[in-house]
């Protein structure tokens, strides 16, 4: 005990220790002050399906300009009108977009709710419109459009 | 008799026993009084504050996201997840002040207050209604035919 009382060297290292131990300390309290902040509103941000929701209404939209054309095309090359061929291409849509978002646990609904694509034939400078409804949920969100309404020209 | 007033030998060590023990004494008074304060409310304010902050910028970003992707004809419901208590205390969100102060209200039961601001949404469409931390379903709604 003599010898520990009376050696002095290595007084640095303690110290130095002593340092480190008081800098560590101040970051756990920094640690602990970022802990409490900001869980909800990134959460809520990354959460919410806005871009899922905007795919759906971006992509319907889309989607029926092509089937337009497309049934137009069909009917010029079978004697179905074009009502039917679009009711025939919008039903495969439907079902792949169903399915594409059922495997993200989602549901998605798309329903042919009314057209207007009369004019269409007659080369009439109507604009031809068509009525979609569109749901989406994934437990939280519930999203509804009834009706889309969509211009489509040929 | 004489003896015991001729000597001194102790007085300074009973002197500083008195002088020690009114100070420790009146230090622990002190800390005793201002204990709750210290130790409880103050960090439990902290914890309110940033919580409220917290939560009530979730609702102006789900309110702000909702507002971005609105369908102009329908309808879209949004359930959102909060704590029922912050610091041991419920509270309530407050959506009666955004039509005239663009602001959302957070009042704990112990009368804890933070706003959080809704950037002027509500100048395009109407926001109200109250909901309390404790209650089972927390859901934004929209109805574009109400």
């Amino acid at each position: 005990m003599a010898g520990l009382k009376d050696n002095n060297s290595g007084q640095l290292i303690i110290l130095s220790g002593f340092v480190l131990c008081f800098s560590l300390v101040a970051l756990i309290l920094l640690v602990n002050q970022t802990m409490i902040t900001g869980y909800h509103s990134s959460n809520a941000v990354l959460e919410f399906p806005k871009h899922q929701i905007r795919d759906i209404t971006s992509q319907t939209r889309e989607s029926c300009v092509y089937m337009t054309e497309l049934a137009l095309d069909l009917n010029q090359s079978s004697n179905l009108s074009i009502d039917h061929n679009y009711r025939l291409l919008f039903d495969q849509y439907e079902q792949q977009m169903a399915m594409l978002y059922a495997g993200h646990g989602e549901q998605v609904t798309l329903d042919l709710s009314a057209m207007n694509l009369t004019s269409m034939a007659t080369n009439t400078p109507n604009i031809n419109t068509i009525w979609v409804n569109i749901t989406y949920s994934n437990g939280m969100t519930y999203y509804s459009s009834e009706p889309e309404i969509i211009e489509v020209r040929p | 008799m004489r003896n015991l007033f001729r000597d001194d030998a102790a007085v300074s060590v009973t002197m500083e026993y008195i002088i020690f023990s009114m100070l420790f004494i009146s230090l622990f008074a002190l800390l005793y009084v201002s204990f709750g304060d210290m130790m409880v409310n103050g960090p439990k304010e902290t914890v309110i504050q940033n919580k409220f902050s917290d939560i009530g910028n979730m609702m102006t970003s789900l309110v702000t996201d909702m507002y971005l992707i609105l369908p102009e004809n329908g309808v879209i419901e949004s359930d959102y997840m909060i704590p029922a208590k912050v610091g041991g205390e419920s509270y309530t969100i407050n959506a009666n002040l955004a039509m005239t102060d663009q602001i959302f209200e957070l009042v704990s039961s112990s009368g804890e207050e933070t706003s959080v601001t809704i950037s002027g949404i509500a100048i395009t469409i109407p926001i109200n209604g109250t909901v309390s931390s404790s209650d089972i379903n927390h859901r934004i709604s929209y109805d574009s035919r109400k």
